[in-house]
């Protein structure tokens, strides 16, 4: 059954959820909030890129990465982690309908990326008004 | 031996069901919920690719990939292009210029195209009497050559009959 229902988030609960994830380790460079279908909703970052295309690309890997964890049996993906050369891009679902980006560089530690980026999604989740 | 095959056309043409009706395996889906004006026409879209497989008496196995339709996924359409052996081209005929959507889908896969082939599915035909004449004579005033269908993405036998005709043309490769 499909969900019709809008969902409605506080634009001050967004912009201080991110600026709180950009603050808390100095490794994340930029945070993109986005629609699971691809739309850039907001974003924070201190380097220049497009939004819009990365929302897009966001929403097809967030959904590969969803389905790769399904065939491979195992249950409720809860991050897609791409590690580069020269940094990390971390994708965590929240709530049904959004998704959450957190990019960093190389030397930071991976798993405050996550804890941090944890921490965000869940506020934002607990924002959202259904 | 194995086919990949492109299920290509505009969002909400039928393409997702298209290859749920086709495929003799469960597909594969990445349908999220359509949160902008789509969702008049439909719950979900799809933001990475659909996969389906089907096994022709032959044993032959052809793996079909359903592109996303929406523009801002045009970086998957690339991934999922490359090493395709031919492209189903669906046209949604109640949609306002049907013949432009063609003309764009062929230019954005011409490459992939030119080096295989393609068929056209016309779906929705009832709603528009002259779609096919269009659709013909587009065609032949860029001479170009594949075979065009009304088709229900729901019904199997259409989806079959378009692949077997894509199939048959890349034989005379």
């Amino acid at each position: 059954m499909s969900d019709k229902k809008q969902i409605v988030i506080k634009k001050q609960d967004v912009e201080s959820n991110l600026t709180r994830l950009l603050q808390s380790n100095e490794g994340i460079y930029a945070a993109l909030l986005s629609s699971v279908d691809g739309h850039a909703l907001a974003k924070q970052s201190s380097r220049d890129f497009s939004d819009s295309r990365l929302a897009a690309m966001t929403s097809s890997c967030l959904a590969l990465g969803e389905k790769m964890a399904l065939e491979a049996q195992q249950a409720g993906c809860n991050f897609v982690i791409i590690q580069n050369q020269d940094g990390f891009m971390v994708l965590r679902r929240v709530g049904d309908k959004l998704v959450i980006s957190t990019m960093a560089t190389k030397n930071v530690n991976l798993g405050l990326v996550l804890s941090a980026t944890n921490v965000v999604a869940e506020e934002l989740e607990k924002a959202i008004q259904n | 031996m194995e086919l990949k095959i492109v299920i290509t056309g505009t969002a909400a043409v039928g393409k997702t069901t298209a290859i749920q009706s086709i495929s003799d395996r469960p597909p594969v889906t990445t349908d999220q919920a359509a949160t902008d004006g789509l969702a008049i026409v439909k719950d979900t879209t799809t933001v990475a690719f659909d996969f389906g497989e089907i096994v022709l008496p032959d044993e032959t196995i052809v793996r079909v990939y359903g592109t996303p339709g929406q523009e801002r996924f045009r970086h998957m359409w690339e991934i999922i292009a490359e090493g395709a052996l031919g492209f189903i081209i669906l046209v949604d005929a109640s949609r306002d210029e049907p013949v432009v959507d063609l003309d764009m889908y062929l230019a954005n896969f011409q490459k992939n195209i030119a080096e295989s082939s393609a068929v056209v599915g016309v779906t929705r035909s009832e709603q528009n009497p002259n779609v096919m004449n269009e659709i013909y004579q587009y065609l032949e005033n860029q001479q170009l050559i594949y075979p065009v269908m009304a088709v229900d993405p729901r019904e199997k036998t259409d989806m079959k009959q378009l692949l077997l005709s894509l199939i048959a043309m890349l034989e005379c490769y």
